[in-house]
């Protein structure tokens, strides 16, 4: 009862609102043009030039800037009223498109929530199973010599068995190179680490496992390198348990555009469509 | 007081791979010639690793993914013949679509011409830019769903696409931002305007109406009838500085090469230069124009009239070369800022493909042709681009006999963009396409550095610390060079790296073009890395291999202008040669068993071309 009575009070505001906006309207000139502070710095805004190398805040401009926007302000106001008393916004293609982008995301809004089973899930999960591989990730650093000295091979290996930083302080420090790429790589894929070591050298990193301790030397096309790898792990179907988050957004969206399709062709009833020649 | 080793070296450190120039089944002439399947979702699948079957069926991947692509349709009936095909109401309802629809179903080859002459504007019915609003809408909001910020980045974009009496002006127009800001445009076509002024003025109101922003790259300068690089605007008057402010400003970027061949020199341009002829094309976009050419031979391999490299420009009509190629465009820009103070040719570089396959594969082994009748198969080397007997319209006494396109075998597997970013994302590639830290290959993965400066030294090159030390005592490629002060003459330290799954590399090299005290302009390649055996060649034609035997996998080099006079202009671009490899025709051959003309080169000798760094007299 309650209810009710908010609702018939609720109209009847309405109502009242909607008269007395009525008849402060017809108190304005169909001619006035309202200017402010507010509509011009909004005019400011969205028309500034964005390739000036400064850009002056509104409070900041001179009067005179301030009655420069003004005038334009009023311009492309009486442009406005003089184009739409036309009818010209009816042929715009772009003011039709826009029109048509905001009464679809109406529809969009508008669109009933999904109810969704754990079976639908499941089952869209069991048809798009292939959307939830884990690619096979690793993550390492590594230290790059150049092919150009014949012994390093030797001081290498002998380093990564023995693990002795004196030694690799003595002997390789200063024969370090500069590597194309990264120094770092943070749960990389294989395709991504064939393109910066090849891949031949890929394989062959990824058969490597994580380790504290510096490996190799492992030899690319640039020269050789030595390893320290982080983590590594193989490419695995992701369970739904895993997913069922991602597979239930991206069920909802799809379903949601099945239901955007059906809303739009239904509106499409509500129209007689008459063709002409 | 500073402490922490990492502030201010937030370098871009990343180098990324992608193709800014790829067509998919709604490019009206992809779908005419045959590709009427693949679409942009098939593009972007196989450009971030994905399995694709190919229009012809044949299972394509790429052996390294790519970090970005832009699927650049033409603007020009973007969409339309797909929707054609698919009934489309809206667009049966249009005479054209009424038309059209009809040759499709009486396999009219109007269709084709009719087409092509609306590419150019020359056709009495088009479609309404209301049409492409649609179309537009659900091509942009396709991109969006693709792109993925720090893994895979899909760009929106399109081609224009004009060809004023046959000679190529087209550009490809690059989004920075999102569907829905793009969509605030309806692509600016051929249609709209065949003058690239209008085109930026058109990206210029796109950027202080909407606040996005959006860049032009131009692409097949080589087939431009020397209107690329012109001496004039499209109006006819001397080229002066707000026409070069405005082109340096909305075309920061030049495609030097892709399947349409390479637009870096031309031997007639280049004599010195022995690398010059690397997949030369002769004449214009249309070939209509070929009475401005002379066939130079008909013995020995010109015995073939159908062999292109026997056709020149005739002596009144070689001026067009001149505008024709990046080399002598960057050139020429210096000469016009001698005249007026601004240089309105300083564009970085960077190679795309231009398929209209929807697939961006580039390497020789890996290539999947241009159109459908150059995908891969027996006959596509005797094919010709987009279909062999395509009628005469060139007038009589003319020395090329058909009206053919070019022949397939003469298309070039070529090329990719390499970009120095800081992350792979949509904003950060496209300030490195601002800031022209971008470099140009004809397919292979080869990483470049190059940076510029006074105070480099032979050290800066090995040290580790080769990134920062560019950064810190230098500007990279892209640039102009500090202030000279008191430094007698510019150094550079460069680095090079083969592709990881690719061949050695033979040799880095500077190009530098410079002006004269009379204003013209002069250029010199100069040798500055080169392996021990350079020149030698280990393809084997029988069966198409190489060896990396040859060749250095890396370079690390400190060059010193040795004829710097710093009272005139210059720039200084990097070219790194590989060691020789079988060209695309060559694993043809021995994969479908196809017999080559003599004339087709058995090899050739892929290559890279970075951004140039410039230098003003103070």
């Amino acid at each position: 009862m309650t209810k009710r009575i908010y609702i018939i009070f609720g109209i009847i505001l309405g109502i009242i609102v909607i008269f007395f906006g009525l008849l402060s309207k017809k108190d304005l000139n169909d001619n006035s043009i309202i200017v402010n502070d507010s509509s011009l710095k909004f005019f400011y805004l969205a028309n500034r030039n964005l390739e000036e190398p400064v850009f002056i805040k509104y409070e900041d401009l001179t009067e005179a800037q301030v009655l420069l926007i003004k005038k334009d302000y009023i311009k492309r106001e009486v442009l406005k009223r003089e184009a739409l008393s036309w009818g010209l916004d009816k042929v715009d293609p772009v003011i039709s498109s826009r029109l048509a982008q905001l009464g679809e995301q109406s529809l969009v809004n508008n669109l009933p929530e999904e109810e969704v089973s754990e079976e639908d899930l499941l089952s869209f999960y069991n048809k798009n199973n292939f959307l939830y591989i884990e690619d096979e990730k690793i993550t390492f650093s590594h230290i790059f010599f150049r092919k150009d000295d014949d012994n390093i091979i030797d001081d290498i290996d002998y380093y990564t068995k023995s693990q002795n930083q004196d030694f690799f302080n003595a002997n390789l420090l200063n024969k370090i190179s500069i590597f194309p790429y990264q120094k770092n790589y943070a749960q990389r894929s294989k395709s991504f680490i064939i393109g910066h070591f090849g891949e031949e050298t890929a394989q062959i990193i990824f058969s490597l496992s994580a380790s504290e301790k510096w490996q190799g030397s492992i030899k690319s096309p640039y020269g050789l390198h030595i390893l320290k790898i982080s983590s590594i792990s193989k490419a695995k179907q992701k369970t739904f348990a895993e997913v069922r988050n991602l597979v239930q957004k991206r069920f909802i969206s799809e379903k949601k555009k099945v239901n955007l399709k059906l809303q739009i062709e239904k509106k499409i009833l509500d129209y007689e469509i008459i063709e002409t020649n | 007081m500073e402490y922490s080793p990492g502030v201010d070296k937030d370098y871009p450190r990343k180098l990324l791979w992608g193709d800014t120039h790829l067509h998919s089944n709604q490019s009206a002439d992809a779908y005419t010639i045959g590709n009427s399947n693949l679409t942009p979702s098939d593009a972007f699948r196989f450009a971030r690793g994905e399995e694709v079957i190919s229009e012809k069926g044949v299972r394509a991947k790429l052996r390294v993914p790519l970090d970005f692509l832009m699927v650049s349709d033409h603007a020009t009936f973007l969409g339309m013949f797909k929707r054609i095909e698919n009934r489309d109401p809206e667009i049966l309802k249009t005479p054209l679509g009424k038309r059209w629809r009809k040759y499709m179903d009486e396999n009219d080859p109007n269709l084709f011409t009719e087409f092509v002459d609306g590419l150019d504007g020359r056709l009495e019915d088009t479609f309404s830019k209301e049409d492409y609003i649609p179309i537009w809408k659900e091509i942009t909001e396709n991109v969006d769903k693709f792109n993925q910020p720090g893994i895979f980045t899909a760009l929106i974009g399109y081609e224009w696409t004009p060809a004023p009496t046959g000679d190529n002006l087209h550009r490809v127009v690059v989004f920075k931002d999102d569907a829905k800001l793009a969509q605030k445009i309806i692509p600016f076509s051929a249609i709209d305007s065949r003058k690239p002024e209008d085109l930026w003025n058109f990206l210029k109101e796109y950027n202080s109406s909407t606040g996005g922003e959006a860049i032009s790259i131009s692409h097949n300068s080589n087939i431009s009838g020397g209107r690329m690089f012109p001496s004039e605007n499209s109006y006819g008057e001397p080229i002066d500085s707000a026409y070069a402010n405005m082109r340096n400003r909305w075309e920061p970027l030049v495609e030097a090469t892709q399947v349409k061949g390479d637009s870096e020199t031309h031997p007639a341009l280049s004599p010195d230069d022995q690398f010059a002829d690397y997949e030369t094309w002769e004449g214009n976009i249309g070939r209509s124009q070929t009475k401005r050419l002379i066939r130079i031979s008909t013995t020995g391999d010109c015995k073939d009239p159908l062999n292109y490299k026997c056709y020149k420009y005739k002596e009144k009509e070689k001026y067009r070369y001149k505008g024709s190629y990046v080399r002598s465009g960057l050139r020429r820009g210096l000469e016009i800022e001698k005249k007026i103070g601004v240089n309105p040719y300083k564009f970085g570089l960077i190679g795309s493909t231009d398929n209209h396959t929807a697939l961006a594969a580039s390497e020789e082994d890996n290539f999947f042709g241009k159109f459908l009748d150059s995908e891969p198969g027996p006959g596509r080397v005797d094919s010709c681009m987009a279909g062999c007997g395509r009628p005469v319209n060139i007038a009589d006494g003319e020395d090329i006999p058909s009206g053919d396109l070019w022949k397939n075998w003469q298309i070039t597997a070529s090329g990719y963009a390499g970009v120095w970013a800081r992350d792979n994302t949509r904003e950060e590639i496209f300030n490195a396409f601002k800031r022209k830290e971008t470099y140009a290959t004809t397919g292979p993965r080869i990483a470049v550095r190059f940076f510029g400066g006074w105070k480099f030294s032979e050290t800066d090159s090995f040290d580790p610390n080769f990134v920062d030390l560019g950064y810190n005592k230098g500007v990279p490629m892209g640039s102009d060079l500090p202030l000279r002060g008191r430094n007698k003459s510019p150094n550079f330290i460069i680095m090079a790296a083969k592709d990881p799954n690719g061949a050695n590399l033979e040799r880095v090299q500077v190009v530098k073009g410079w002006t004269n005290k009379d204003g013209s302009s002069s250029e010199k390649v100069y040798d500055v890395d080169l392996s021990s055996d350079a020149g030698s060649n280990t393809v084997d034609v029988e069966t198409a291999t190489y060896k990396n035997s040859i060749g250095e996998a890396q370079f690390v080099s400190f060059w010193s202008d040795p004829d710097f006079n710093p009272k005139e202009q210059s720039f200084y671009y990097v070219r790194v040669i590989e060691i020789p490899t079988p060209r695309w025709t060559t694993y043809d051959s021995v994969i479908f068993g196809n017999k080559l003309p003599e004339f087709i080169p058995s090899s050739q000798q892929e290559r890279a071309y970075t951004s140039p760094i410039w230098y003003s007299p103070e």
